[in-house]
């Protein structure tokens, strides 16, 4: 009798071990299943309605209930360098502190789909998980538990200005990342990962990277991470060019000749049929012309890439919000886009004017701006697929207008000056005369030397 | 009772001696190449039988899924060893043969899958070292993420697989050509600021006029940081 109480068990532990149940994921010393008493704390700290997430479910990850327990395990567990809370003075959440931070702002934790168009809801420190939250990653899940959180201390969204949800009538944006609100707590805990975090998973930790980069996008009506805006200039010569970064001022070459624009990627040289590309970042020692591969104007010397089969009279990048618009003024004086869903120009439409070009800056207003021969000027209102006459006038006496390093507007003149709008000299460029002078993206991962 | 215990004695070593040779086939089983690929399964033994063929593929779909399942599970984990399980991803995308891609990227787009595994499966394609990887990611840059979920979150979700799917090609050294080609025939094809940008910032990356897209985006994010000195 005693062999047999003995063999039992042995023989049960074999067959546990056997190569089917062996090889089962759940198993998998890395697959863990949540213990009981972990469970049991979560469902008691955050008053979880495990019934409403599928019921009380330790291992298989396809369940609510152990997707929650996951994320619950990874805000409690989640270690970050040591130097992550000094180096935040003033953060919006201790990073030590996630958890009792979250424990405190949690009245309970509910699935439900009864808001289908929201990811989840907090009602008086209640969260309602809907059917969004629960396809999410196990990053963008723990991503809204925390935004959550956020909501019960008070902080609510606003209106969007631009971005997925611009126009619609229901907020979901923060003013500003420093306003600290959920979107905001969002993004410190994705950047702390990224930055400071020890034990997350390496894709958990990619995810977080491309999310705090992705949202930050649109989900703050001012942007975070963006290409800070610098100024070039052109000698009216044509000799040499000067980028001016802030307080800084850099000789630049110019290699080529053509009208300057501004494109995503920097100062490009505008020619009918071709654009060359100037370096912004470098003096390199080399005038000899860069096609320019980067931005848009790259479509000038593609099969189908000018608008109408002919080189254009005029060409422009302009960002509205998220989207990139490509506008030009064909052979035959036409207004049109670029449509980038069917890879070809859409449809010119006819300007009642004579165009002599187009200009993406009138004074302190930046848009697409089509000046007539008689210098009135037409507004493009993309959104709207319309071209509207205005009042607005352009001064034969400007080339164009430009942003300077503190966001003041300045003018570039046809002597060659450039002033500020109330007439004024601007210092940093009073040394020579300028013929051209746009406004020019710089991103920060790129040395200015 | 004497007898029963002897009568069950032999049943339950019978049954151990079985259960230890089913574990000894299923692990040769698993040994070398073939253990991720059916299909390269299938090739290499044309003589089996079309039910030996179906019970081949069915394991080794079975393992296959097994082993997604088990990377997509490390994802919700917490670990103390990154580095190892960094490894293990890039040993598994280094296996992967290209009917495996098609796998991977039917995975990416699908309505169904599990954001993890779509990470999962997306970062695979990132790795692998095939010619037709570039391809898989590029067709995920030019998806709608409409079309992949009506859920803002979800479409959120997959803008940031798309930039995750940008900077996957910039990152096969072997395939440095076919890269810039790709990003090349891209740019003018994605009418998104943000992503625009991150294709150009990554064929300069690649050109070597700027530093890796992951090194540009911690600088950011480290700024972001310190926002709030």
């Amino acid at each position: 009798m005693k062999l047999f109480s003995i063999l039992i068990p042995a023989i049960c532990g074999l067959m546990l071990l056997s190569p089917q149940s062996y090889a089962q994921p759940v198993f998998d010393e890395e697959f863990s299943c949540t213990s009981s008493q972990k469970a049991e704390q979560y469902v008691r700290d955050f008053n979880i309605n495990v019934r409403s997430f599928g019921g009380m479910e330790l291992c298989d990850a396809k369940v609510d209930t152990k997707k929650l327990f996951n994320d619950l395990l990874i805000v409690e567990e989640g270690r970050f360098a040591p130097q992550a809370s000094h180096a935040l003075i003033g953060n919006f959440v201790d990073s030590n502190r996630y958890y009792p931070w979250l424990k405190a702002q949690t009245e309970g934790m509910n699935r439900g789909n009864d808001v289908p168009w929201a990811t989840a809801y907090n009602s008086m420190g209640y969260f309602t998980m809907q059917d969004g939250w629960a396809g999410l990653s196990t990053l963008g899940r723990v991503g809204v538990v925390v935004h959550e959180a956020r909501h019960t201390e008070g902080y609510r969204h606003i209106p969007c200005n631009f971005g997925p949800y611009a126009g619609s009538s229901l907020p979901g944006c923060d003013g500003r990342f420093l306003e600290g609100g959920s979107h905001g707590v969002e993004m410190e805990y994705y950047a702390r990962v990224v930055v400071y975090g020890e034990n997350f998973h390496p894709l958990y930790k990619k995810m977080a990277r491309l999310m705090a980069l992705g949202r930050s996008n649109f989900v703050f009506n001012q942007k975070v991470i963006q290409p800070r805006e610098a100024l070039f200039l052109i000698r009216k010569d044509g000799t040499e060019a000067r980028l001016i970064d802030g307080g800084r001022g850099f000789r630049r070459e110019v290699s080529g000749s053509g009208f300057l624009k501004r494109s995503s990627y920097g100062p490009v040289l505008f020619t009918p049929d071709q654009a060359f590309s100037l370096d912004a970042y470098d003096w390199l020692g080399d005038t000899r012309p860069t096609a320019d591969g980067y931005s848009y104007f790259k479509l000038l010397t593609l099969p189908k890439g000018q608008p109408s089969g002919q080189p254009p009279k005029d060409l422009e990048e302009l960002d509205i919000g998220n989207k990139r618009l490509l506008a030009s003024i064909d052979y035959q004086d036409r207004f049109g886009f670029y449509n980038f869903s069917k890879g070809a120009w859409g449809n010119f439409r006819p300007i009642p004017g004579k165009p002599l070009g187009i200009k993406t800056q009138y004074k302190d207003k930046q848009g697409l701006f089509i000046v007539l021969d008689n210098f009135k000027i037409i507004q493009s209102l993309p959104e709207q697929d319309r071209l509207v006459e205005t009042t607005m006038v352009w001064d034969a006496n400007d080339v164009s207008y430009m942003m300077g390093p503190n966001r003041e507007v300045l003018q570039l003149k046809a002597d060659g000056t450039v002033r500020t709008l109330d007439g004024n000299l601007w210092i940093p460029t009073q040394d020579a005369l300028w013929g051209q002078a746009v406004n020019i993206p710089l991103y920060n991962g790129f040395d200015v030397r | 009772m004497k007898k029963t215990l002897a009568l069950l004695i032999p049943v339950f070593l019978i049954l151990g001696f079985y259960l230890f040779e089913t574990q000894n086939k299923h692990s040769a089983s698993t040994e070398g190449d073939n253990k991720l690929s059916p299909q390269a399964s299938l090739q290499e033994e044309p003589a089996e039988t079309s039910d030996q063929q179906d019970t081949m593929q069915a394991d080794s779909d079975l393992e296959w899924n097994e082993h997604i399942e088990k990377l997509t599970g490390q994802i919700g984990s917490l670990t103390p060893s990154p580095e190892a399980i960094d490894e293990e991803v890039s040993s598994f995308a280094n296996r992967l043969k290209a009917t495996q891609l098609s796998l991977l990227y039917k995975t990416v787009i699908s309505k169904y899958k599990s954001g993890d595994e779509k990470l999962l499966a997306a970062e695979l394609l990132a790795r692998s070292p095939l010619p037709d990887s570039i391809e898989h990611l590029k067709n995920i840059i030019t998806t709608a993420p409409e079309s992949i979920s009506g859920s803002a979150a979800l479409q959120e979700e997959f803008r940031a697989i798309q930039l995750l799917a940008i900077e996957g090609i910039t990152q096969k050294p072997l395939l440095r050509n076919e890269s810039v080609k790709a990003l090349q025939s891209l740019l003018p094809a994605v009418d998104n600021s943000f992503m625009h940008d991150r294709i150009a910032r990554g064929l300069s990356a690649l050109q070597g006029k700027a530093p890796a897209l992951e090194d540009q985006d911690r600088e950011a994010l480290q700024k972001l940081l310190k926002i709030h000195r």
